[in-house]
């Protein structure tokens, strides 16, 4: 294993640089068409478009999709929409900056954020908390530190249009720069140990509020998410970038990115001038290798990290040395609901689990995680893994 | 492809054995003092001779030994500080070929035997343990030369503490537990001796002897442990231990499933549809 931290795993924070990207090619933006019609695309292949063109309405839980470019639209598949740049980034009419958010009323401005997919169902009311905190080992806090005005402005609107019970900022403790923005925008952050998988959305809540909350009980933001409500009100704009972060091993600084949404990997990484075995989408704790080097990037933030191919390790058997259940966030005993699971055949705890991959990273004999093993069994048979295991 | 995670913490079965070493290094010494030279031959023959048939067999499978062969290393090391200290050179080879041969059946399997104690075990008919001389803390010439010193035992005992390498409930209980099921035997029974100490403060810290659960390892440490008391208050104390170590790493599922039925009751393991 090459990424390999000393006695724990390396929480330290690198620093971020900020790189420039020539517009991609093409961008090819996911539809959920094949599970709801109403949310599926109404563009044809052929027909241009404009930036911020709605291509897809939401329905149900799913957002709305907006084109990231302006051009045209190359094909339209049963879960894709693919689009030709022609960089003019040519906006369309229909967007509405404003000057100031005093010209939108609460009811307006949730009416808009709503339109953009920015509000989630039964957002007002809800306890309101910024997860300003580092998701995971490797990552950082770039985004925030260099937009604090959008993340904290969109903020403010959030609160303006929803006007929460509660309104927290949750800062790890060793982001003293992002207490410091936070507390000069007016907030007082509340400091937590910040140690993974703190950022999680459940530990996140338990550590704030001291008690599990029901799903959908609180509202739950990122920096990001909050950057495109500043966005949507005073750039007019929906969400049609991504906040790409690239880690790099052995690299001691992050580069960030900022692309059009859909825009291939491939396209950040040969800007980037990386060219490493492995991309993984997400970080090295939860991180899955890219199923081709050409897949878009989705969402309004994502990590990519680029390292070494891993030295195959062969799990040795379970050792029962009960550290998987001495880091499990959760409270479960990952090693017995893996030979639970194994026996069984189903994913007992999966429900709970949340894929965290704390137990696998802390694992002396390098097993896997327990409901991906179940998982994998369920589906090619108890042989699939050596009984050595 | 690996999957995630791309990120572990060092630690590894490697470094654990590593750790278990450092522990048994004190006892090592002990050995040395009470067999002298001829200690640190079987020492060597015993270590040497289990991590070459291990890497043998591993090489006839088509394998190599995860780190290079360590463990099997380790197995040796633990097998001869179950001899007494006057045993002849052929048993440290005999019992660490036996030790490397149940390793293997242990791998084949998935049952886990500890190989030192059961290559002990199987070589006891010919080979029978002395009763202890004298205390505890220094000089037990007549058991295993790993109980000579339990000074040194506890040196290493609080090395692995230190660590985190113990088991804070599993090695208190079975040492609680053997000691107070021993005393309806008579006073002149030494509480300690006998490989009491050594099984409890270097066997089972070793990975993968033991449940996980504090429950199950509390219910383990008392049984095994009160069978290894009863076992020495009968005569049979070095097989009394060694079975009863065996017996934990075998059925350390089943104590794991009653520690598990009552932690089972604070989550919701209801499996995914």
């Amino acid at each position: 294993m090459s990424c390999r931290a000393r006695g724990a795993l390396d929480f330290s924070i690198p620093p971020a640089e900020w790189l420039p990207l020539p517009p991609p090619p093409e961008v090819c933006l996911t539809h959920h068409g094949a599970d709801r019609p109403d949310a599926g695309p109404t563009v044809r292949a052929g027909d241009a478009v404009l930036l911020g063109q709605l291509l897809a309405p939401g329905a149900g839980p799913y957002a709305p999709v907006f084109s990231s470019v302006s051009g045209r639209v190359r094909a339209v598949s049963e879960q894709t929409i693919l689009l030709e740049n022609d960089r003019m980034n040519t906006r369309s009419p229909r967007l509405k900056a404003h000057a100031t958010a005093d010209e939108l009323a609460p009811d307006e401005l949730r009416a808009l954020l709503g339109s953009f997919g920015l509000l989630p169902p039964g957002a007002a009311d809800r306890p309101l908390v910024l997860n300003a905190l580092v998701p995971e080992p490797g990552l950082d806090d770039g985004f925030l530190l260099r937009e604090p005005e959008r993340v904290f402005g969109g903020l403010r609107l959030y609160l303006r249009a929803c006007r929460p019970a509660e309104a927290l900022v949750a800062v790890g403790r060793r982001q003293q720069e992002v207490r410091r923005l936070a507390v000069r925008c007016g907030f007082s952050p509340r400091v937590l140990s910040g140690r993974y998988p703190q950022a999680r959305e459940p530990v996140l809540l338990q550590a704030l509020f001291g008690r599990r909350l029901p799903p959908g009980g609180c509202a739950v933001l990122s920096p990001e998410a909050l950057g495109a409500v500043w966005d949507a009100v005073y750039d007019g704009l929906p969400p049609v970038f991504c906040e790409v972060t690239l880690h790099i091993q052995d690299r001691p600084s992050n580069l960030h990115f900022r692309v059009p949404a859909g825009t291939p990997a491939e396209h950040i990484l040969r800007a980037a001038r990386e060219a490493w075995p492995v991309t993984l989408a997400g970080g090295l704790l939860t991180g899955r290798p890219l199923a081709a080097r050409g897949e878009p990037v989705a969402g309004l933030s994502l990590c990519l990290s680029c390292l070494e191919l891993p030295e195959p390790r062969r799990p040795a058997r379970c050792l029962s040395c009960g550290r998987c259940a001495a880091v499990c966030p959760a409270g479960l005993w990952p090693a017995l609901l893996r030979s639970l699971s194994r026996r069984r055949q189903q994913s007992f705890g999966a429900p709970r689990c949340l894929r965290c991959n704390l137990c696998a990273a802390v694992c002396p004999a390098g097993l896997p995680v327990w409901y991906q093993t179940a998982k994998k069994e369920a589906l090619h048979g108890v042989g699939a893994v050596s009984p050595s295991e | 492809m690996a999957s995630a995670p791309y990120l572990r913490r060092s630690d590894s079965v490697f470094t654990l054995d590593l750790d278990l070493l450092f522990a048994l290094a004190p006892a090592m010494a002990g050995a040395v003092c009470a067999g002298g030279w001829h200690a640190y031959a079987l020492l060597f023959l015993g270590a040497g001779v289990c991590a070459l048939l291990s890497q043998t067999a591993a090489r006839l499978r088509g394998e190599l030994l995860p780190d290079y062969g360590f463990d099997a290393l380790l197995t040796g090391l633990l097998f001869v500080l179950t001899l007494p200290a006057g045993a002849p050179l052929w048993s440290a080879a005999a019992g660490a070929a036996l030790a490397a041969a149940v390793g293997e059946l242990s791998r084949r399997t998935g049952l886990y035997l500890l190989p030192a104690a059961a290559a002990r075990l199987l070589l006891l008919p010919v080979l029978p343990a002395a009763p202890p001389a004298s205390s505890f803390l220094w000089g037990a010439a007549g058991g295993a030369m790993g109980d000579f010193a339990g000074i040194f035992l506890l040196l290493g005992a609080a090395y692995l503490a230190a660590r985190r390498l113990s088991r804070k409930i599993l090695q208190p209980a079975f040492l609680l537990s053997a000691v107070l099921a021993q005393l309806p035997f008579g006073s002149g029974l030494s509480p300690m001796g006998g490989l009491l100490p050594f099984a409890a403060l270097c066997l089972l810290p070793v990975p993968g002897v033991g449940p996980m659960t504090p429950l199950g390892q509390l219910l383990a440490g008392v049984l095994f442990g009160a069978l290894a008391g009863l076992s020495r208050g009968v005569g049979f104390a070095e097989p009394g231990v060694l079975l009863c170590v065996l017996g934990m790493g075998l059925l350390r599922s089943r104590f794991d499933g009653v520690g598990f039925f009552f932690a089972v009751r604070r989550m919701d393991i209801s499996a995914q549809p």
